[in-house]
C-alpha cells in the first residue's frame, strides 16, 4: 500500500464518524440531488424539453418521500449509538446533542407531512416540478444543520441554505403576481436580517476571538461584560427574530405566509420556524450568562409584542392562510416564553411545544391544502369554510381538533404544550408573564373559534367544493391527528424524552 | 375501576353510535338513548354501595398518569359528588329523549356530543387531582359550545362564542392559580403533587392564599354563575336546544359551586373566611336581582334562566355560611334546582315543540287542553318556589337557616328573594295555564304523550321523594358536609391568627 493510500484511508476513518454525526442532513441532500437529476433523466427521454413548462415529475416525489423516511431511521440509529456520538465533529462545526436530536425529529416530522400533504396539490395547481421537491429537501438539509451546530460560521450556512431554498419554493405559482411578489419581499427583507446576523456574527468574533457559542466565555475575562460582546449578540439576535417572525420583525410573513403554495406556507411556519428557534434558544442559552442579564427584559418584551400583536391581528383575518399566519406569530411568541425560563423545564416545555405545534399547524394546513381546487386556493373562512363541517366530517372534524389544539383545549397535544410553558414560566417566577399569555390565549380563542363556528354553524353559500383529498394526503392527516391526541393524553413519555433532551443544551443542564 | 367504567362509558358508546350511519336517525337515537340507560344502570349501585360512614372518599383509583409532573390519574367521590355524578347520570336518558323531536338535522353528531358532553361533566365531579379536573373542566367546554351554537336558536353562534370565552377566561386563571400553588407546595415538601389531598396538607401564607382563592374563585363564579358574572347565563340558556338548557341548568351550574365546596373553599380556607362577606352580599345581590329581572320576562326560557341566577345566589349563601346546616342545605339545593329547572326547561320545550314560540302571551288558558302538562308544570313550578312536602323547601330551609346564624342579615335579605319566587313563578303560571283560552291556534294543542311523560315523570317522582323523606340524601352527604366545615372552621397549619370567632361558635352551635 503506498503512503497516499494509507493517508486517504486514515483520512477516510477520521472522517467517518463525522459522517454519520451529519447522516439525516447527507440522505436529504442525496436524494434531493438524485431526484433533480432523475427527472431530468425521465424528461429527457419521454417528454421534449419544450413541454418542460408542464412536465409533472413522477419520480422526484416518490425519491423524496424515500431520502426523508431513511433520513427518519438515521436520526433514530444515531438516537440509538447516542452515547458515541454525541459531542462535536468535523471540527466543532456540527454537535450532537439531544437538544439537536429532538429539534431535527421535529423538522423531519414536518418534511415528511409537507412533502405528504403536496403531492395531490402540485398536481393540481400545476406546479409538480422535481425542483420543487429538490428545494424542500435542500431546505431541509439546511434546518437540520442549523439545528445541530453551535459555530457561528455553520449556523450561518446552514440558515441560508435553508432560507434561499424557502425564497425559491414561495415564488413557486409564477404565474401569480401575488406570489412573486411575496418571494421578492421574502427575499429582500430575509437578506437584510442576514446582514443584521453576519454584522452581529462578526461583532462576537472580534469580542471573543472565536466563532464557537459554547467556547464564547473563555475569550472574555470572567464577570465583564463587553460592549462589543452585547452588540454582536443583539444583532444575531435581531437576525434569527426575523427569521421566526417575532414582534417587530414580522412584517413580512403574513404576506409571504399567503403567497406561498399552502404546503410550503405550513413547511415555513414549522420546520423553519424550528430550525431558526432551535439556533435562538442555543444563542441565547450560551449567551445568557455573558450579556449580564440583559436578555431577561428583551426577551421578556419581545415575548409579550409578539404574543399579543399576533393575536390581536389574526383576530380580524378572514383569510385562513394569513390568520394562520398570524397564530404561528402569536405561538413564537409563547416559544419565547419557554426560552425565557430558561431551565430544564423551561427547554423541555420548548420541544414538546415545537413537537406539539408542528403536529397542529401543519394538519390545519394539510385541511387547506386538501380543499384547494385547480387554480384556487379557497382560503376564505366566512366563505369557503361555511358548513364544510357538515359537507366533509372527517374533515371538518380533524381541523376542529387542530383549532381546538391550537387554541390549547385538553386533551390535546396543543393544550400540554401550553401547560409545561405555563409550568416552566410560573416555576422560574414569571407568573405576569404567565398571566399575559393566558390572556393572550383566549384573544386567540376566539378567531380558532370562528373556523369551527364558520364550519359547523354558518350554511354554506357557494357550491361544494370538490375535496383534493389523496390517499398520501390522508395518510399526512391521519398522522397529524394521532399525533395532535396521542402527545395530548399521553405526553408523559414525550415531556420526558424531551426532558432528556433538554439536558443537552449547553449551560442549561440544571432543573430548576 | 368502577368510577373509570362510569366516567368512560360514554366514550364507548360513542364508538357504538359513530358506527351507525348518520342517515339512520332513528337508530342513532335509540342506541344513545339505550347507551344513556345502560349507563345510569352501571352507575346506580353506588347509591348503595358507597358507605356515608366510611372512608372521606370512596372508589378511589389513582394512578400515575405523567410521573415526571407529578400528575395522577386520580378519582373519588364523596357524599357530595356522589349525588351530583348520580343526577349527571340521571338526566342524560331524559335529555335524550327531549332531543327526540326537538334535533332534527346532524343528528348523530348532535348525539355523540351529548356522550362526550356527559364524560366531561362527570370527570369534573369525579377529579381528585387538580390537573385532571382542568383537564376536564376544558373538555366539557368544547361539546357545551357545539350544542349551543349548532342546534341553538336564532342568536346561537353569540351566545356559544360568549359562554366558550366565559369559561376559557376563567379556567385559564384557575390553571396558573394551579400552578403557583403546586410550585408553592413543591418548594415547602419537596414533592411534585397535584393530588387535592397533598395540596390540602400545605400551609399556604395568607395573602397568597387571597390570591389563589380569588383565581380559583373567578373560574368557579362565572360558572355558578355569581353576579355580576351572570352575563353569559341568560344568552346560552335561552339559545340552547333544550336538551342544552337542561343539562345547563342541572349540571354545568353545579360545577361553579361544586368547585368552591370541593377545591376554593378547602384548598384556602382562611382566604374563604375573609371574603365571606363580599360574596354572601354578591349571592344575595344575585338572588334578588335575578328575581327581579325575572319578575318582568315576557320570555318564559329568559325568566327560567334567570330564576336560576337567584337559586344558585342561595346555593352559593348557604354553602359560604361555612356550618353543617348551610352547606347541607346547599347541596340539597343543588341537586334540587337540578331537578327542578331542569324539568322546566323541559316543560318549555314541551310548549315550545308545540307552538314555536317561548312568549308567554301567546298562550294562557293552556291547562283547559292539556290537564296533565298543567298538573306536572303546577308540581315542578311549586317544587321551585319551595313549598313544604316538596324538594325545594328542604334545601331552601337548610341555607336559611344555617346563613342566618351567621349572617342574619343577608339571610334576612334573601328570604325576599323566596317571596319573589313565588311571585314570578306562579305569574308564569298562571298567565300560560290559566285564563281564557283566547287564541286559535292553541285550541288544538295535545296533552303530553307517552315519551313526554317518560321525561317527566321521574323527576316529578325525585321531587316528592327529596320533599318528603330527604333522610337517605341527607344522611349520605353529612359525614362529607361535617369534614368540609371542620376543616375550613379550623385554622389552617402554619398560619398565624385565629379563625372569625363568631364563626366558629356559630360552627360549633350549628354542628350535630
Amino acid at each position: 500500500m503506498s503512503p497516499y493510500e494509507v493517508a486517504t484511508l486514515e483520512a477516510v476513518d477520521a472522517v467517518r464518524p463525522s459522517l454519520q454525526a451529519v447522516l439525516p442532513a447527507f440522505l436529504l441532500a442525496t436524494f434531493g440531488i438524485i431526484a433533480l437529476v432523475a427527472d431530468l433523466l425521465e424528461r429527457g427521454t419521454t417528454r421534449g424539453p419544450a413541454e418542460g413548462e408542464a412536465g409533472l415529475s413522477s419520480a422526484a416525489p416518490v425519491l423524496s418521500l424515500i431520502g426523508t423516511v431513511l433520513a427518519i431511521g438515521a436520526l433514530a440509529w444515531q438516537a440509538l449509538r447516542y452515547e458515541r456520538l454525541a459531542g462535536t465533529w468535523f471540527n466543532g462545526m456540527i454537535l450532537i446533542d439531544g437538544f439537536g436530536l429532538f429539534v431535527a425529529a421535529v423538522i423531519l416530522l414536518a418534511t415528511l407531512l409537507t412533502l405528504l400533504l403536496t403531492v395531490g396539490y402540485c398536481r393540481r395547481q400545476n406546479i409538480d416540478l422535481a425542483e420543487y421537491y429538490h428545494l424542500i429537501l435542500m431546505s431541509a438539509t439546511g434546518m437540520l444543520l442549523l439545528a445541530q451546530s453551535t459555530h457561528l460560521v455553520m449556523l450561518f450556512i446552514a440558515l441560508e441554505l435553508m432560507s434561499v431554498s424557502v425564497y425559491v419554493l414561495t415564488g413557486f405559482r409564477r404565474r401569480l403576481p401575488r406570489s412573486v411578489e411575496g418571494a421578492l419581499k421574502y427575499f429582500v427583507l430575509g437578506a437584510f436580517s442576514t446582514g443584521f446576523l453576519v454584522y452581529g456574527i462578526a461583532l462576537l468574533y472580534g469580542a471573543t476571538g472565536t466563532l464557537d457559542l459554547v467556547g464564547m466565555a473563555a475569550g472574555l475575562a470572567p464577570g465583564e461584560v463587553a460592549p462589543l460582546f452585547v452588540t454582536g449578540a443583539v444583532l444575531v439576535l435581531i437576525g434569527l427574530a426575523f427569521k421566526v417572525a417575532l414582534v417587530p420583525f414580522h412584517m413580512w410573513s403574513p404576506d409571504v405566509y399567503q403567497a406561498a403554495p399552502s404546503p410550503v406556507t405550513g413547511f415555513m411556519a414549522t420546520g423553519v420556524k424550528a430550525a431558526g428557534f432551535a439556533a435562538l434558544a442555543r444563542v441565547v442559552a450560551s449567551t445568557f450568562e455573558l450579556v449580564g442579564g440583559r436578555w431577561e427584559p428583551v426577551l421578556w418584551i419581545l415575548a409579550v409584542l409578539t404574543m399579543f400583536v399576533g393575536n390581536v391581528a389574526a383576530i380580524r383575518q378572514d383569510d385562513i392562510k394569513r390568520m394562520l399566519a398570524y397564530s404561528s406569530i402569536a405561538h413564537a411568541g409563547y416559544l419565547l416564553v419557554a426560552v425565557l425560563a430558561h431551565s430544564g423545564l423551561g427547554t423541555a416545555a420548548f420541544l414538546y411545544y415545537l413537537a406539539a405545534y408542528t403536529l397542529m399547524t401543519l394538519g390545519a394546513f394539510g385541511v387547506v391544502t386538501i380543499l384547494s381546487e385547480r387554480g384556487v386556493e379557497n382560503t376564505s373562512i366566512s366563505h369557503d369554510y361555511a358548513g364544510l363541517g357538515h359537507r366533509e366530517p372527517l374533515l371538518g372534524a380533524a381541523m376542529t381538533l387542530f383549532m381546538f389544539s391550537l387554541t390549547g383545549i385538553p386533551p390535546t397535544a396543543g393544550f400540554f404544550g401550553k401547560f409545561s410553558i405555563f409550568s416552566a414560566a410560573v416555576s422560574a417566577g414569571y407568573v405576569l408573564l404567565a398571566v399575559l399569555m393566558v390572556i393572550a390565549s383566549v384573544i386567540s380563542a376566539y378567531y380558532y373559534l370562528k373556523v369551527v363556528v364558520a364550519m359547523y354553524m354558518r350554511s354554506a353559500e357557494r357550491e361544494p367544493i370538490r375535496i383534493g383529498m389523496t390517499a398520501l394526503a390522508g395518510i399526512g392527516l391521519l398522522i397529524a391527528v394521532v399525533g395532535t391526541l396521542g402527545l395530548g393524553i399521553f405526553p408523559g413519555g414525550w415531556i420526558d424524552l424531551a426532558r432528556a433532551s433538554a439536558d443537552g443544551l449547553g449551560a442549561l443542564g440544571s432543573l430548576r | 375501576m368502577l368510577l373509570t367504567a362510569i366516567l368512560f362509558f360514554p366514550v364507548l358508546g360513542m364508538a357504538l353510535i359513530a358506527g351507525i350511519p348518520g342517515r339512520d336517525h332513528g337508530a342513532i337515537r335509540q342506541a344513545t338513548l339505550a347507551v344513556t340507560v345502560l349507563h345510569f344502570l352501571v352507575a346506580v349501585p353506588l347509591w348503595w354501595l358507597y358507605d356515608p360512614s366510611g372512608e372521606p372518599f370512596q372508589f378511589v383509583e389513582r394512578v400515575t398518569w405523567i410521573e415526571s409532573f407529578g400528575i395522577e390519574y386520580h378519582l373519588g367521590v364523596d357524599g357530595v359528588s356522589i349525588l351530583l355524578v348520580l343526577l349527571t347520570i340521571f338526566l342524560m336518558p331524559l335529555a335524550v329523549l327531549g332531543s327526540w323531536r326537538y334535533i332534527d338535522q346532524h343528528v348523530k353528531e348532535y348525539h355523540l356530543l351529548m356522550l362526550l358532553l356527559t364524560t366531561g361533566m362527570l370527570g369534573v365531579f369525579l377529579a381528585l387531582d387538580l390537573f385532571v379536573f382542568y383537564v376536564f373542566w376544558e373538555l366539557m367546554l368544547v361539546p357545551m359550545a357545539l350544542v349551543i351554537g349548532i342546534w341553538g336558536g336564532k342568536e346561537r353562534v353569540y351566545a356559544a362564542v360568549k359562554f366558550f370565552l366565559y369559561t376559557f377566561v376563567g379556567g385559564l386563571v384557575m390553571l396558573i392559580a394551579i400552578l403557583v400553588l403546586y410550585f408553592h407546595s413543591h418548594e415547602l415538601t419537596g414533592e411534585y403533587s397535584y393530588a387535592l389531598a397533598d395540596l390540602m396538607a400545605v400551609p399556604v401564607p395568607a395573602g397568597l392564599q387571597l390570591v389563589l382563592f380569588l383565581a380559583f374563585g373567578l373560574a368557579f363564579a362565572i360558572k355558578v354563575p355569581l353576579f355580576p358574572f351572570h352575563t353569559w347565563l341568560p344568552d346560552a340558556h335561552v339559545q340552547a336546544p333544550t336538551a342544552g338548557s337542561v343539562i345547563l341548568a342541572a349540571v354545568l351550574l353545579k360545577m361553579g359551586t361544586y368547585g368552591f365546596y370541593r377545591f376554593a373553599i378547602p384548598l384556602f380556607p382562611d382566604a374563604a373566611r375573609e371574603l365571606f362577606p363580599w360574596i354572601g352580599a354578591l349571592a344575595v345581590i344575585g338572588v334578588l336581582y335575578g328575581a327581579m329581572v325575572a319578575l318582568v320576562q315576557p320570555n318564559m326560557k329568559k325568566l327560567i334562566a334567570y330564576s336560576s341566577v337567584s337559586h344558585l345566589g342561595f346555593v352559593m349563601l348557604g354553602l359560604f355560611a361555612l356550618n353543617a346546616t348551610g352547606v347541607q342545605g346547599s347541596v340539597i339545593q343543588m341537586i334540587n334546582h337540578g331537578l327542578s329547572t331542569g324539568a322546566l326547561f323541559f316543560l318549555c320545550g314541551m310548549l315550545y315543540e308545540r307552538r314555536h314560540t317561548y312568549e308567554i302571551s301567546e298562550y294562557g288558558g293552556i291547562s283547559a287542553v292539556m290537564p296533565i302538562f298543567a298538573a306536572l308544570f303546577m308540581i315542578v313550578t311549586l317544587s321551585s318556589i319551595g313549598l313544604p312536602g316538596l324538594n325545594g323547601f328542604v334545601g331552601e330551609f337548610l341555607v336559611l337557616a344555617g346563613s342566618f346564624r351567621t349572617h342574619p342579615w343577608l339571610a334576612g335579605l334573601a328570604t325576599v328573594g323566596v317571596i319573589l319566587a313565588a311571585y314570578y313563578m306562579l305569574r308564569m303560571y298562571g298567565r300560560v295555564m290559566f285564563g281564557p283560552l283566547e287564541r286559535e291556534e292553541n285550541r288544538g294543542l295535545v296533552d303530553v304523550g307517552a315519551r313526554e311523560l317518560a321525561i317527566l315523570l321521574p323527576i316529578v317522582g325525585l321531587i316528592f321523594w327529596i320533599g318528603l323523606y330527604p333522610r337517605p340524601f341527607l344522611e349520605r352527604t353529612a359525614p362529607s358536609v361535617d369534614r368540609f366545615v371542620e376543616r375550613v372552621v379550623t385554622d389552617s397549619p402554619g398560619v398565624d391568627g385565629p379563625a372569625h370567632p363568631d364563626l366558629r361558635v356559630a360552627a360549633r352551635k350549628a354542628g350535630r
